[in-house]
């Protein structure tokens, strides 16, 4: 059933597609121009009524297809590792192949698994195709309300281990009130993105420079129902801005296969926000933040078992030179039985994280035909971890790729993830080429 | 103290939270599942140290009526901090046997076995295995350690065959061994408890009388976990057994035995020794008298005894003075008993305490009719007793039976151990 659905979604949007006079605003990669995830977007601008008006709807969207080889069956599994859970004592989220951060494969072989694990594309150590995400975003903006409404629908199709599987996945769905004309000051409500740090701007395929998230994007960069405020001054003799995002929400911002958003389990919401500094002139752009997250975690039942996090993340944008860096501080206290939108689980262990990453990308403007773009970036990753009573492990990621940008509507990407075990964790070979093609409408 | 004392003591830190939020109509949490808790003798002996008594209890609400005393477990410590391990005696088969407790898991739908490996190399090429070092008893390396939610004394062996020029404490954490590519053989299984520093074995089990408790186990040994060193007893192999494709083990049974008080309470009492079910088929060396070796992974069942039934227990003994007052009525003695028959039978129940009304129909070889019928083995209690009254409770317990008690003619019993095979190299 879901299929046929994936058809007629396709289908359709397919012939939306052919109607679509220029590619959307979310569409523009960065680094060029840094993007806003549309629910951070500047604010509401009243539009043009009359004949000539754009359309209050509009639908974009993006298909990303990958092709992808991890070494080894494709997990961070050691094949003869045989301690249990065996997702306590490995990162699992390692080998990861696109840029939701579903890796190749978390078949832990009938080991006992506890729930700290990623999504799976499901294909082990072979190279294979991959059909990663088919995005279809409605945003309707009424000329009479500063009002906006916005969902984005995935399609997933992903092979189980017993057949093929496509999950339809609403990813955000939410609508947005900017109340005053001359504040940016927005109001919104459901299922949006995180709040925290900056990766989750990069969050979609169409928009993320390179191809996977980083190691510590699990703990900042999941979407989650609740409430949320935006609000951000100008101070223009300074050329610069200050910005406050805080939400309340059922899960806070891990990652949807880490703790369940669709729910609150436990009755109390989770706080996050991010206040940030923003530099803006001509030469260079520098925006700096600090990031909090504060509630029960939401993969189990209890009120008082705690999630606490801050982070603090900075952006510099100079001459075509993008530096991109964050850190990340989790702790979790225990709890109750864990469900997570894997499933039920039988223990909510203490855990704690620290990580971070630092991301350099330089993009080379071109016009050679439909070649529009020429990125190369690199990336740094390290997390330390460790559930109580295990080993902390200590893994780092180098990750070097690029990215070509076709007309206005294609990006083709690939990148090589050089996974490392530092400490703890029994070293395994779970290194990563994963490509991208990105079609936007 | 309930499985969740440190959830509870947190409940109210969100208050202010929750404040915050009345307008989204949160915070009227639904009673949520019970957490998984597990007591090692760490644990213990930080509860001790935070100054509870041997008289309190864990577990108390997870079905068994006074959860589980400190004191079961280990001692009280004693002025220096140092700690025993509390024996006790339990039925198992109709036979007495004296157990130590060092684990208690409290709401774990299963527990898993986890590895330790034990390097072994050649002193020559296709020559015998032997242990690293030459020694003859290993240094082994555990996994998991103690304060994890999935911490587990029964152990899988993985011999670890290293090359014999490796430096005797070389090697010293699973990583080492899992990085350092050497042929890994899994082996038997080993019931292997991380201690702490301090903790011995005991002397004696208090049955009364105190009976002097030899045992083959061997004092606290060392082993490594991360690189450091810990110790653990040996309790050695065959009390457990468990899904090769899991690696979840497979439970026994224990039996508490339990009356119904004048107003439907439901009464209970350590003093009264438990009744240990048959373990899984394949575990199991004998030992002396014939026994199986007893499991040492059981779940706690409690079982509500007929009205008719008594605990045979002598007027004034130390047993009468520690049951609880509310359990006196259910007591019965059989005037004229020998001393054999007093130590035989003290602690144990009779389906039908008229039966006490001569001490000939004492012995279940009898011939009398009236005979007693003893509740001393599973096998009894699944005969004779209506198991719809059994209740499952969420507690699971590491007891390693470590000795026979057997009683003599003059009222002494005496305590024979059991035997635990050394671990070999291969």
């Amino acid at each position: 059933m879901k299929r046929v659905a994936v058809v007629v979604v396709v289908l359709f949007c397919g012939a939306r597609a052919f109607a679509q006079p220029a590619p959307p605003a979310t569409a523009v990669p960065p680094p060029e121009a840094e993007p806003e995830p549309i629910n951070d977007s500047d604010g509401y601008t009243p539009a043009v009524e009359g004949a000539g008006a754009p359309s209050p709807l509009s639908i974009n969207g993006y298909i990303d297809v990958g092709f992808a080889k991890a070494q080894g069956d494709g997990t961070s599994f050691a094949p003869n590792d045989q301690s249990i859970p065996a997702d306590y004592g490995v990162d699992t989220f390692a080998p990861a192949v696109n840029s939701r951060g579903d890796v190749a494969s978390t078949n832990s072989n009938g080991r006992f698994v506890n729930g700290f694990l990623p999504r799976s594309v499901g294909i082990g150590g072979n190279a294979s195709f991959l059909l990663n995400t088919l995005d279809v975003d409605l945003k309707y903006a009424p000329a009479s309300a500063p009002l906006m409404v916005f969902s984005r629908v995935q399609f997933l199709p992903r092979f189980t281990g017993s057949g093929d599987e496509t999950r339809v996945y609403v990813e955000q769905a939410f609508g947005r009130l900017v109340p005053f004309d001359s504040q940016e000051f927005a109001l919104a409500a459901g299922k949006f993105d995180s709040v925290f740090g900056i990766e989750y701007l990069d969050n979609e395929a169409n928009i993320r420079t390179g191809v996977t998230p980083s190691l510590v994007a699990r703990y900042t960069t999941g979407q989650s129902i609740g409430a949320k405020l935006f609000y951000r001054i100008q101070i223009q003799p300074l050329q610069s801005a200050v910005s406050l995002n805080v939400s309340a929400t059922n899960s806070g911002n891990f990652v949807e296969s880490l703790q369940p958003p669709d729910a609150s389990l436990t009755g109390a919401p989770v706080g996050a926000g991010r206040l940030g500094y923003e530099l803006n002139t001509p030469g260079i752009q520098v925006k700096l933040g600090a990031s909090g997250l504060y509630g029960p975690r939401n993969d189990q039942a209890y009120q008082a078992a705690h999630q606490k996090a801050f982070g603090f993340d900075a952006r510099v944008a100079v001459a075509g030179v993008y530096l991109n860096a964050e850190y990340v501080h989790v702790d979790e206290g225990a709890g109750g039985p864990k469900t997570t939108s894997l499933g039920n689980f039988p223990i909510s262990s203490t855990f704690n994280a620290r990580g971070g990453y630092v991301q350099l990308a330089y993009a080379l403007p071109l016009s050679v035909g439909a070649l529009h773009k020429l990125t190369v970036y690199g990336r740094y990753d390290r997390r330390h971890a460790w559930f109580e009573g295990f080993t902390p492990i200590t893994v780092d990621r180098f990750t070097g790729g690029v990215r070509i940008d076709l007309w206005e509507a294609l990006i083709l990407k690939a990148e090589y993830l050089d996974n490392r075990e530092l400490a703890g964790a029994p070293t395994v070979a779970n290194n990563v080429f994963t490509s991208s093609l990105v079609y936007s409408w | 103290m309930g499985a969740y004392p440190a959830a509870v003591r947190r409940y109210s830190g969100v208050g202010a939270a929750c404040a915050a939020v009345v307008a989204l109509g949160g915070c009227s949490q639904a009673a949520a599942p019970p957490a998984a808790k597990l007591f090692t003798l760490f644990d213990v002996q930080a509860l001790y140290t935070g100054g509870m008594l041997g008289s309190d209890a864990i577990a108390a609400n997870d079905g068994l009526p006074g959860g589980i005393l400190l004191k079961l477990i280990l001692n009280q410590p004693a002025s220096d901090g140092s700690l025993t391990l509390a024996a006790r005696s339990a039925w198992s088969d109709n036979q007495l046997v004296a157990f130590l407790t060092t684990e208690v898991w409290v709401n774990y739908p299963q527990v898993w076995m986890q590895p330790v490996y034990v390097p072994v190399t050649r002193a020559s090429a296709g020559g015998p295995l032997q242990f690293l070092g030459g020694v003859s008893q290993p240094t082994p390396i555990f996994s998991v350690g103690p304060a994890s939610a999935f911490y587990s004394p029964f152990l899988q062996i993985v011999y670890a065959e290293v090359p014999a020029d490796t430096a005797p404490g070389a090697l010293t954490s699973a990583r080492q061994i899992l990085d350092g590519g050497y042929p890994l053989t899994p082996s038997g299984g080993r019931t292997m408890a991380l201690v702490p520093d301090k903790v011995a074995l005991p002397a004696t089990v208090d049955l009364p009388p105190t009976v002097a408790l030899p045992t083959d186990v061997s004092p606290p040994a060392t082993g490594y976990l991360d690189g450091a060193v810990v110790s653990f007893l040996d309790f050695g192999p065959s009390m457990f057994t468990w899904d090769p494709n899991t690696n979840v083990l497979q439970e026994a049974a224990i039996y508490v035995l339990t009356f119904i008080g004048p107003e439907g309470k439901v009464l209970a009492s350590p003093s009264i020794p438990t009744v240990l079910g048959a373990g899984p088929p394949g575990s199991g060396v004998a030992l002396p008298g014939g026994l199986q070796r007893n499991s040492a992974y059981y779940r706690v069942h409690t079982v509500v005894m007929p009205t008719t039934a008594r605990v045979f227990v002598q007027p004034g003994s130390t047993l009468e003075m520690e049951l609880p007052d509310d359990l006196v009525p259910f007591t019965g003695f059989a005037p004229g008993a020998s001393d054999l028959q007093i130590a035989k039978f003290s602690g144990r129940v009779a389906l039908d305490g008229a039966c006490f009304s001569d001490p000939t129909q004492l012995d279940p070889t009898s011939t009398s009719p009236n005979k007693c019928i003893w509740l001393g083995s599973e096998a009894a209690l699944e005969t004779n007793l209506d198991l719809s009254t059994e209740e499952t409770t969420a507690i699971t317990v590491t007891w390693e039976v470590t000795d026979l008690l057997t009683p003599n003619t003059d009222g002494s019993v005496t305590a024979v151990p059991g035997p635990v095979a050394p671990l070999e190299p291969q």
